[in-house]
């Protein structure tokens, strides 16, 4: 009984958030992902730097007990680092299981953007960070890059984690 | 009936088949040298089976009665004729024991009604039964007796034991008076019951009726009680309530600090609030203390199941072997205790098939024929220390050297100059074995790396010593809990990092101490007797290193760390104090992170880097030659 109704719970919920995304902005650019991803959006938080590991994973953070890594998005698609500031956002997803928290410039909007208004992006060259991006989202007369956040963590980069001196 | 009460049952049931495999060893021990064994030995086996039979009879499970039921049937002849026993008998009970362990099982995990479920069990019983038949015809019984029991072995469950019970002397009681509600009511139990009331209550037998009657119920009731205390004493709990539980009780041991020492009252003169805010501390601990005490059991469970392992392995091989338990009553924490037993079983095995010679082989070299392996438990402060020592012919630093340099570990011109702790240090190294062919025991090579892996993943540490001749010990040490340690926390820059308190020697003020630098990022100082490395932190984790100021180091602390006998001093900006720490995992995104062994919150909501302190001296010494 307890799990039909949770199923029935998680369809509901499927259904509410279906093609509804997050967005966010990384210098000009506005990104977005899917909202079902995400847990919640926080103030940035004291970061605890994690010695000896690739530069984008800025260390771990603490919610409410919970000790949660987080990345830095920028240093994720190789922009260059912007010191934070009280509009930097931790965006909390949970990827596989696994939860990670996101530090953007700053948050937008949630908006809708059903399905005939996603182009998937052109497969212009092989650079590192077109990688993370699957697809172009019409909203109005501006486009959102929407990125595959399972791609953030890929195996390549745990080759790259590897070589990093002193471990 | 739910199948929730089933699996409660079967739990039960395996609890049950550990006592009977326990006390089947020790029946097997005590009939090594031919003598008969104990009746009250056979009894309390006896009583086992039956209890397996009739509540298993309860839940409908039919292969495990019908099994139960024949191995009952063997015992209950073996009480009055202990004569009749033999090793053959002996087998056929233990084998018993596997088929009722493996319909358990099966049923655990695909339920299907309890019934045997391949041939193997359905001959074994055929065999049983034929076994049962064997020795009463033995004992010169008439034959159509014996068919008599065959047809009852398998349907008529418990008018067997009743016709047999009351065939005897002792119960001649109950054939004056067939009708005692006993014995119709509760048919169930009455084999239960009868025999116990008879040892205990013989004395009775002999007087009137009346006072017989009376006895009776209270016999029962005196069970009944019996039970009622066992039952008072262990609750079963879902370990998933346990460590929620666990996980709350530890977060208000962050949370305590947090508000006692908040800052917004650290200024204020609060005499009465430090008055209750102490006591409230203590309390803390004290709940700390009752809720990890919850998961701890003592380490008799896992110590009981090496007893079988050891008898079937000493019977591969042919050696002759005295395994000694002591300090099964250390307690451990439960989650440990059950990683615990691959590492052992394979130190058991190893033991005995690679440390003990053949009986043969140990007579040449003036031994007992019969070799000796202590296992033995003991509490070592928040360690828990087992010990495997046999008395074998101990580890060949020779073959394992030859070895080693074969698989390119270490050159020719290097092992001379090994200590022997070097040496033995290369059984842990994947792929090694000195075994010089593959038995169905060992020698394929998946060995010792893998109980190290394992203990290790516990934080635990493995050790080996061995004198030539005269055995090889393994030492296995691992904490006691999991969850919270005492740590020492200290800051290095704006990072909180927390340092086990069991690794941590000394802290010492550097001040004025006179640093030696040997070259860049290698310096030493004079401790005690000796001159220690002594590091940054940043260095270890691959930044460099501060220390080459050697002006900024003045106010700096020195936190002398030991482990393994090897000592190392870390540098580190403040001393915050000691406090229990919850252990949480880092997330598996941070890969290959050598130098930590977890991460936890402080008291004031940072998160702290628990120092995993024997792979830091470990790796700082392999990086610098002293």
């Amino acid at each position: 009984m307890n799990q039909n109704l949770k199923s029935w719970d998680m369809s509901a919920d499927e259904d509410t958030m279906k093609d509804l995304y997050l967005c966010f902005s990384l210098e000009d650019r506005d990104y977005a992902f899917e909202v079902r991803h995400l847990t919640e959006i926080l103030a940035l938080p004291a970061i605890t730097t994690i010695p000896g590991t690739a530069p984008f994973l800025k260390g771990v953070i603490n919610i409410r007990g919970k000790i949660i890594p987080v990345m830095d998005v920028r240093l994720r698609f190789d922009m260059s680092f912007k010191p934070y500031h009280e509009r930097t956002c931790v965006l909390l997803v949970e990827l596989d299981g696994l939860p990670l928290g996101l530090i953007v410039d700053s948050v937008n909007d949630v908006l809708r953007i059903p399905s005939e208004n996603i182009d998937l992006a052109p497969k212009i060259g092989e650079s590192k960070s077109s990688r993370f991006i699957y697809a172009t989202g019409r909203v109005g007369n501006s486009v959102k890059i929407l990125i595959n956040l399972q791609r953030l963590l890929t195996e390549e980069e745990t080759v790259l984690i590897k070589d990093i001196p002193g471990n | 009936m739910g199948r929730d009460d089933v699996l409660e049952y079967l739990i039960e049931a395996r609890e049950t088949l550990e006592n009977i495999e326990k006390e089947l060893l020790h029946f097997e021990k005590s009939t090594l040298d031919g003598s008969q064994v104990d009746r009250e030995l056979l009894d309390t086996l006896f009583r086992h089976f039956h209890t397996i039979k009739g509540s298993s009879g309860f839940f409908g499970l039919t292969g495990i009665v019908k099994m139960a039921h024949a191995a009952e049937n063997l015992l209950d002849y073996l009480r009055n004729h202990p004569e009749a026993q033999d090793e053959d008998t002996l087998e056929c009970l233990i084998t018993a024991l596997d088929h009722l362990n493996e319909l358990v099982e099966h049923e655990e995990s695909s339920p299907s009604g309890g019934d045997f479920f391949n041939e193997l069990q359905i001959q074994f019983l055929e065999k049983l039964n034929e076994k049962n038949n064997e020795i009463r015809i033995k004992e010169t019984k008439p034959k159509e007796n014996s068919e008599h029991n065959q047809k009852e072995a398998e349907f008529g469950l418990f008018i067997n034991s009743n016709t047999e019970n009351s065939a005897k002397e002792e119960f001649g009681l109950f054939i004056e008076s067939p009708k005692t509600p006993v014995s119709e009511d509760f048919g169930l139990f009455t084999g239960d019951s009868t025999p116990s009331k008879n040892e205990e209550f013989g004395l009775f037998i002999k007087t009137d009726k009346p006072i017989t009657k009376e006895t009776v119920p209270k016999a029962e009731e005196n069970l009944k009680t019996e039970k009622k205390s066992i039952i008072k004493k262990d609750i079963r709990i879902d370990t998933d309530k346990l460590d929620s539980l666990l996980d709350i009780v530890g977060e208000i041991v962050i949370t305590e600090p947090m508000v006692t020492d908040h800052p917004d009252i650290a200024k204020l003169k609060l005499e009465n609030f430090q008055k209750t805010a102490l006591q409230l501390k203590k309390l803390i601990r004290n709940l700390q203390e009752i809720t990890l005490s919850l998961r701890m059991i003592p380490i008799a469970g896992i110590f009981s199941r090496m007893e079988r392992l050891v008898r079937d392995t000493a019977k591969k091989t042919g050696k002759q072997v005295n395994l000694v338990i002591s300090g099964e009553d250390t307690e451990i924490d439960k989650s440990i205790l059950e990683e615990m037993y691959d590492p052992l079983v394979h130190i058991l095995r190893n033991a005995i098939d690679h440390g003990l010679e053949t009986p043969e082989e140990r007579k040449e070299s003036g031994k007992q024929p019969q070799g000796t392996i202590q296992l033995t438990a003991t509490q070592s402060g928040k360690e828990v220390w087992i010990e495997v020592r046999d008395d074998g012919k101990g580890l060949s630093r020779e073959k394992i050297l030859n070895k080693a340099i074969s698989l390119g570990l270490l050159g020719r011109s290097d092992a001379e100059s090994l200590e022997d702790k070097d040496v033995w240090e290369f059984l842990f190294h994947p792929g090694f074995s000195t075994a010089k062919e593959v038995t169905d025991l060992s020698g394929r090579g998946v060995g010792l790396d893998v109980v190290r892996k394992n203990v290790t993943t516990l934080k635990g540490f493995v050790d080996v010593f061995s004198i030539y001749g005269q055995g090889t010990t393994f030492l296995i040490r691992v904490p006691l809990t999991l969850a919270i340690i005492e740590g020492l926390v200290v800051r290095k820059s704006d990072t909180y990092f927390i340092l086990p308190s069991i690794d941590v020697k000394e802290s010492i003020y550097l001040g004025d101490v006179p640093i030696n630098e040997l070259y860049k990022n290698n310096h030493s100082i004079q401790y005690r007797k000796n001159q220690i490395s002594i590091v940054d932190i940043n260095l270890l984790f691959g930044k460099d290193s501060d220390l080459n100021k050697l002006r900024s180091l003045k106010e700096k602390y020195l936190i002398v760390t030991e482990s393994h006998e090897k000592i190392m001093g870390i540098v580190f900006d403040e001393i915050l104090g000691s406090q229990s720490i919850v252990i949480k995992p880092i997330s598996p995104i941070f890969k290959n992170i050598n130098g930590l062994a977890g991460c936890t919150i402080l008291g004031n909501g940072h998160a702290g880097l628990i120092l995993d302190v024997r792979k830091l001296i470990n790796q700082h010494l392999s990086s610098v030659t002293i």
